[in-house]
Parts: C-alpha cells; sequence; structure tokens
C-alpha cells in the first residue's frame, strides 16, 4: 500500500508546518527534541542546561504542550547529547542502563509512533527503542528484535500484532500507526510502507503506564541507540500528516526518503 | 571517561551505597540495572556512566558522606565494603581486563560499555518480545 502523498509536497508544504500541530486538536502524546536546547536539563530540577557534546540529559521536556516530559534520576542512568558528523543533535543512549521515561495513564484506541534513530550495536530480542509500556507489557512499541527493527502493536482484537521495520543499525525514520477501518495497522521506514494488517484495534487501558524511551523498562531491553527526535500520538494521523511528520524527522536526522 | 561496572547479587546492596556516595542525590541508590549473566548463569547487575576522572580518584580515597545526605540515606559501613570490593581497570593498564566475579564490583574504564560488559565475561539475559 502506497499512501500516495510525494515526499515533495511534504517538503514544500514543511516552512509552513509544525509538528505542534499534530497535538492541536487536543490529542494526547510527547514531542521529544533533542535539536531544541530550552528542552534539555543535565538536573531533573531543570535548572542546569545541556550545552555541549557529552553532556547527561536527565530531563527532555515534551514539546507538544501535554506535560509528559520524560526524565531520568539516576546519574548513571541518563543518555548523553551529541551532534553527528553533519551537525544533527541527538542522544545516545548506551545500552547498558540508560532509559528516559515520562508517566502517560492515557487510555486511548488510536495512536502513531514516529522517531528518527539509529542502532549502534545489534540489539537482542526484546529491546526497546521507544513507545508506551506497563512494566514489562508492551502496549505500543518500536523495539528491537535479532537486529531488526520492528513495531508492535497489543492489544488488538486478535492479540499481539508486530512486523519488520527495517534493520537496526540503518538509520531510519520508522513509523508505526494504528487507526480506524482498513488497513488499521500501518508500520513504515523512511516514508516506504512495509506492512499493514485490516484487523481492529481495541483500546488500550494505560493506568501505571509510561512512555520509554532507550528502554523497555529499567533493567530490561536496554538498547543502544542514537535518537533524532520522537514523537506519540493518540490519534491516526492522516496520510497527509504522517508524510510531512517523518518529511520533519528525515529532515532533523539525515535520513533521506 | 566512560566507566561501566558490574556487580553480583552478594553485594550489589553495598555498590549502591558506594554509587550513591560518589554520586549527586539519593536517587543514586537505585543505580545498577538486571539484566545480565555470566558463563555460569550467575546474575549480574550494571550501570555505565560518563565519569569525571575525580570519580576515579575518590572511588580509592577514604570515603566522606556526601554533603546532599543530610538524612543519613546512606549506609557508609557498605560503601567502605563495595570499596574494598572494587576492582578497577582503565585502559591505560597494561594488566588485563578484569572477569566479573561473585563478591567483587568490577570497574572497566575507556571502552564502549558494551564491550566492557563482554570483556567480564557478561552476556544479556534472553528477553521475550514487550
Amino acid at each position: 500500500m502506497d499512501i500516495g502523498i510525494g515526499i515533495n509536497i511534504a517538503s514544500a508544504a514543511l516552512n509552513q508546518w509544525t509538528p505542534a500541530s499534530l497535538f492541536s486538536t487536543g490529542a494526547q502524546g510527547a514531542w521529544l527534541d533533542p535539536s531544541d536546547f530550552s528542552t534539555l536539563f543535565q538536573d531533573v530540577a531543570g535548572t542546569v542546561p545541556v550545552v555541549a557534546d557529552g553532556d547527561p540529559v536527565a530531563l527532555m521536556l515534551d514539546k507538544s504542550g501535554n506535560g509528559n516530559h520524560a526524565a531520568q534520576s539516576v546519574a548513571a542512568a541518563r543518555p548523553t547529547w551529541h551532534t553527528d558528523g553533519g551537525g544533527r543533535p541527538y542522544i545516545d543512549f548506551d545500552g547498558v542502563d540508560d532509559i528516559l521515561e515520562a508517566p502517560f495513564a492515557v487510555n486511548h484506541t488510536f495512536s502513531t509512533l514516529s522517531m528518527g534513530y539509529q542502532g549502534t550495536i545489534s540489539g537482542q530480542n526484546g529491546g526497546i527503542i521507544f513507545g508506551v509500556g506497563i512494566g514489562s507489557t508492551g502496549r505500543d512499541y518500536i523495539y528491537t528484535s535479532f537486529g531488526n527493527t520492528r513495531a508492535y502493536r497489543q492489544p488488538q482484537t486478535t492479540g499481539v500484532i508486530s512486523s519488520y521495520l527495517a534493520k537496526m543499525e540503518v538509520l531510519q525514520v520508522s513509523t508505526l500507526r494504528v487507526g480506524p477501518g482498513v488497513d488499521y495497522f500501518l508500520a513504515r521506514a523512511n516514508g516506504v510502507d512495509v506492512a499493514w494488517n485490516g484487523t481492529g484495534a481495541a483500546e488500550m487501558a494505560l493506568t501505571g503506564a509510561k512512555i520509554h524511551l532507550g528502554a523497555r523498562y529499567p533493567g530490561s531491553g536496554h538498547t543502544p541507540a542514537r535518537f533524532w527526535g520522537a514523537f506519540y500520538i493518540t490519534r491516526a494521523l492522516t496520510d497527509v500528516e504522517l508524510s510531512q511528520l517523518e518529511a520533519f524527522l528525515a529532515n532533523k536526522s539525515g535520513v533521506t526518503l | 571517561m566512560r566507566l561501566t561496572a558490574a556487580v553480583d547479587g552478594s553485594i550489589l546492596d553495598d555498590a549502591k551505597q558506594l554509587a550513591a556516595t560518589l554520586g549527586l542525590g539519593p536517587a543514586d541508590l537505585d543505580t545498577f540495572v538486571t539484566g545480565w549473566q555470566d558463563a555460569n548463569g550467575v546474575a549480574f547487575n550494571v550501570a555505565s556512566w560518563d565519569a569525571d576522572p575525580m570519580w576515579i580518584t575518590a572511588a580509592q580515597s577514604t570515603l566522606a558522606r556526601p554533603t546532599w545526605d543530610t538524612t543519613s540515606a546512606i549506609n557508609m559501613t557498605g560503601a567502605g565494603r563495595a570499596q574494598l570490593a572494587l576492582t578497577l581497570w582503565t585502559v591505560d593498564m597494561t594488566l588485563p581486563m578484569p572477569t566479573a566475579l561473585i563478591g567483587a564490583l568490577t570497574v572497566i574504564g575507556g571502552i564502549p560499555p558494551l564491550d566492557a560488559l563482554a570483556a567480564m565475561g557478561l552476556t544479556q539475559t534472553p528477553e521475550p518480545i514487550p
């Protein structure tokens, strides 16, 4: 399935478009942006800004307006901020103990996850890159399995659904969209549809859930990876919005769509 | 310098006390996460962080309760035991890298964290899918 929106159209519209519009209808979620110094701090109190390559990131403010700020109180478990060869800022997770978390007890049925990302070492089965879960139980995730990046959703009407996205070490903009109707589960890698499924989504009860970046939870599924940006939105984006968001993340991460 | 540490359950609590003594606040009592094992299947807890050179000096000096610990949350006796169990190797040393041993707090400095854990003889405990 091709969503049929040319990237040139999305690029042309990018000048007027901002990801904040994705949340303007009241959607919950988070927008985490390593390129915005005003949102990055070395302490959870938000008093010491990130200013230099290698600085630890203890607090990453959510730019969606929902206040779902990602934080890490344990000093050793904080990822670090860097820039890549193209000067693009990213956050590096060491795959040992680093993780950022934000409480996210928001029940919902439809969702969109998208991120600019690259694994630095092939991950083990079950490593979590980005998503929402309750303890060891996944709900919406982009995760790793034997060196591959995969999209995952639970619940749906027929149980868990999971799809291959790309090799983990590929610089990628990976997307999972769960929406109503036909082809409700759509997995995309670097602007290309990889897989979809026609069965229905069910509401996710998320009492006690958190947004996780870099691991499943402290001590499980830590993934060595670099992040140029991540979005979680509690609605299914339209095809046009999806292209706009992926073009935005591609620009942040140096991906050619 | 990037430091990577591993400790088994027998001295895990003491190692946490030491991490907090050398750390930034009470949350550092939660340093070390699960998920690793040695060749015999013994579970190890691990941590990795970019350390100031002063951390290495402080880890090998007389320990003092940090000024932020006004409630005596840290068990300084335990921190002292962990310090005695500390085996520290850095990349400038000519000695072979240490393996993770039961009852030891093993710290390797100056190489990527996952390489350090592999050198210690540790592998990730298999994880289920999410």
